[in-house]
């Protein structure tokens, strides 16, 4: 019993590392939060929606639309919410920016696509598959091996490919990357369309998990999606999915074992808890230590 | 017209401007506040519940509920600040998000349906709310507290160096934001009658730092004129409840990359303050009057 809880948890983790991840690319680099990326996630689904229920395109297009569509989202935060924002230093204007952004996204999702779940009907993705200790549908599997992909493929751009550690540069020190020749506009870009379409991604496979997208499922990963990456430790990518993980299987087991009612509170507990411990959550680094007393 | 002058919108006003100079307060001192819909929904549960339950009176129960926001605002924001001003932020999230589960699940209070507040009090009680908040901010704003919070917004480290424990004067910060939060939101339990948990969902927090970014955060008189500039603008243009998270947002996107400092900067004030004096001066020597300095 206990065993299928767990691979249950573990495949709602790795549904929230895909949001995590997208968080923790921009706080690596640029130390602020994006905020609007909670509704380039709803985005995602409703793109997805609109693909397979509307235009009944084949299934696979949904990918490539969703992706195409939240990178374009991230730039469009870019430009908009952090390219003369970040001049002044404050991790404030920022977050205000990109929450606006998120207003104006979630309005206009609410008035075009309406505020009812969207059905995205795909049967083949719920046959069960048999693990040995437990059974699963399709899909969650599938969620899972995407994220672990992800995961892999982040690390190999950002320990390998010279873009990546171009991005890292810029991460470490934005005047000297500067100095070495990187343009450091075109890498902030850059992150930004990556972690657009890895939550535009997330959003896409939470619509065929639950086999419709809402205009609100955004603001409640989203918010999800701050919490862990903080009790993963701002900015690592590791701590990222380790926190995504125990989140998921905090929740199920919440839910399974508790209450269905304390779910929303579970993950924002743990978080109080590990700050209270460890005030840079579990993977941060000690230079994230601004306090002086 | 009449829209203007009737009790409730009065009540809406003046809370709209407590929501909007409770989150200047902590703004001030340089720290970002998420959880002002957690710290509204405390005191607006707490003192519902106990005028409307427990048969407390109303003063009681405003001390109270300012009371437990204060603490509430001081603790999170006190384990936050253990790393970082952004996890501060954080935790004040983690609050409003922790609070509205347990709004949620307590049945004395209606669970998600929520509760009838029965004790009805009237604009000008708010009103002397309001004018006491005022006091009490442009007071801080003058004093050496109000100008250490103002180091602490331009250099943290630079004040830490000079001697300042900037942690504690962060917490300050988020105590007094905290309880004039829980002020606003004991007005709105007792104006508004009904207080249901989605109330205070996170759009709240939105509302009010629009209304100080919008207005201008360098002076608590940027907070309170976005306030009433934007409850103004909403109640004329009649669009409050479809588009509203659309106009908040072009306008605090518009405001934030023309006027970084929102509409109405500490330069402004000061203009208007010295223009008061020589209106008022106007009989004696114009030329004794100092040159305001930039």
């Amino acid at each position: 019993m206990i065993t299928s809880q767990v691979v249950n948890g573990l495949m709602l983790g790795s549904l929230y590392a895909l949001i995590t991840l997208g968080y923790a690319l921009v706080l690596g680099v640029l130390r602020i939060f994006n905020l609007a990326q909670a509704e380039v996630f709803t985005l995602g689904g409703v793109l997805g929606w609109l693909t397979i229920t509307v235009l009944k395109l084949p299934a696979i297009l949904a990918l490539p639309a969703a992706i195409a569509g939240g990178a374009f989202l991230g730039l469009v935060t870019e430009f908009f919410c952090v390219r003369r924002s970040l001049a002044g230093g404050s991790f404030f204007v920022p977050i205000a920016l990109t929450i606006a952004l998120a207003s104006i996204l979630l309005n206009l999702m609410e008035e075009f696509a309406g505020t009812n779940p969207l059905p995205i009907c795909l049967p083949a993705l719920y046959a069960h598959v048999d693990l040995g200790v437990t059974t699963l549908p399709l899909v969650n599997l599938l969620v899972f091996i995407t994220s672990l992909v992800i995961l892999g493929f982040l690390a190999f751009f950002l320990k390998r490919h010279p873009l990546g550690l171009a991005t890292r540069a810029v991460g470490e020190n934005v005047m000297v990357a500067e100095l070495l020749g990187i343009n450091s506009r075109r890498v902030i870009q850059l992150i930004f369309a990556l972690s657009g379409g890895i939550s535009a991604l997330g959003g896409l496979l939470f619509g065929f998990m639950t086999s419709a997208a809402h205009p609100y499922m955004g603001e409640v990963a989203g918010l999800k999606g701050i919490c862990l990456v903080i009790i993963g430790g701002m900015g690592s990518l590791v701590g990222a999915v380790i926190a995504a993980f125990i989140g998921g299987v905090a929740e199920v087991l919440t839910s399974v074992y508790l209450s269905a009612k304390y779910v929303d509170g579970v993950l924002w507990a743990v978080l109080f808890l590990i700050l209270l411990f460890r005030p840079t959550g579990l993977l941060g680094e000690s230079k994230e230590l601004e306090r002086i007393q | 017209m009449d829209a203007f002058i009737s009790p409730l919108f009065l009540d809406l006003l003046g809370i709209y401007i407590l929501l909007g100079v409770s989150w200047y307060v902590p703004a001030s001192c340089g720290q970002f506040s998420f959880g002002h819909c957690g710290l509204i929904g405390i005191a607006a549960y707490l003192s519902g519940a106990m005028t409307t339950l427990l048969g407390f009176s109303f003063p009681v129960a405003l001390l109270a509920g300012m009371a437990a926001s204060c603490f509430a605002g001081a603790l999170f924001s006190a384990i936050g600040l253990k790393s970082k001003d952004m996890y501060a932020a954080i935790m004040t999230l983690a609050l409003a998000q922790i609070a509205l589960v347990v709004f949620k699940s307590v049945e004395a209070t209606g669970g998600v349906m929520g509760f009838l507040v029965e004790v009805k009090i009237s604009p000008l009680t708010v009103w002397i709310g309001v004018a006491a908040c005022l006091i009490v901010t442009w007071r801080i704003e003058n004093s050496r507290l109000g100008q250490i919070f103002e180091a602490i917004k331009i250099s943290n480290l630079v004040t830490a160096t000079l001697g300042f424990n900037t942690t504690y004067y962060k917490i300050i910060a988020f105590s007094i934001g905290g309880a004039m939060a829980g002020m606003a939101g004991v007005f709105y339990a007792h104006c508004i009658s009904w207080i249901e948990p989605q109330t205070f969902a996170i759009w709240l927090t939105v509302a009010s730092f629009t209304y100080a970014l919008v207005g201008g955060w360098e002076t608590m008189w940027g907070a309170v004129a976005g306030a009433v500039f934007l409850t103004f603008l909403l109640e004329a243009l009649r669009i409050v409840s479809e588009w509203r998270g659309l106009v908040f947002g072009i306008l605090v996107i518009a405001v934030l990359n023309v006027r970084p400092m929102g509409l109405i900067t500490r330069k402004n004030v000061r203009d208007f303050g010295c223009y008061l004096r020589r209106l008022f001066a106007s009989g004696k020597d114009k030329a004794a009057e100092p040159a305001i300095p930039e």
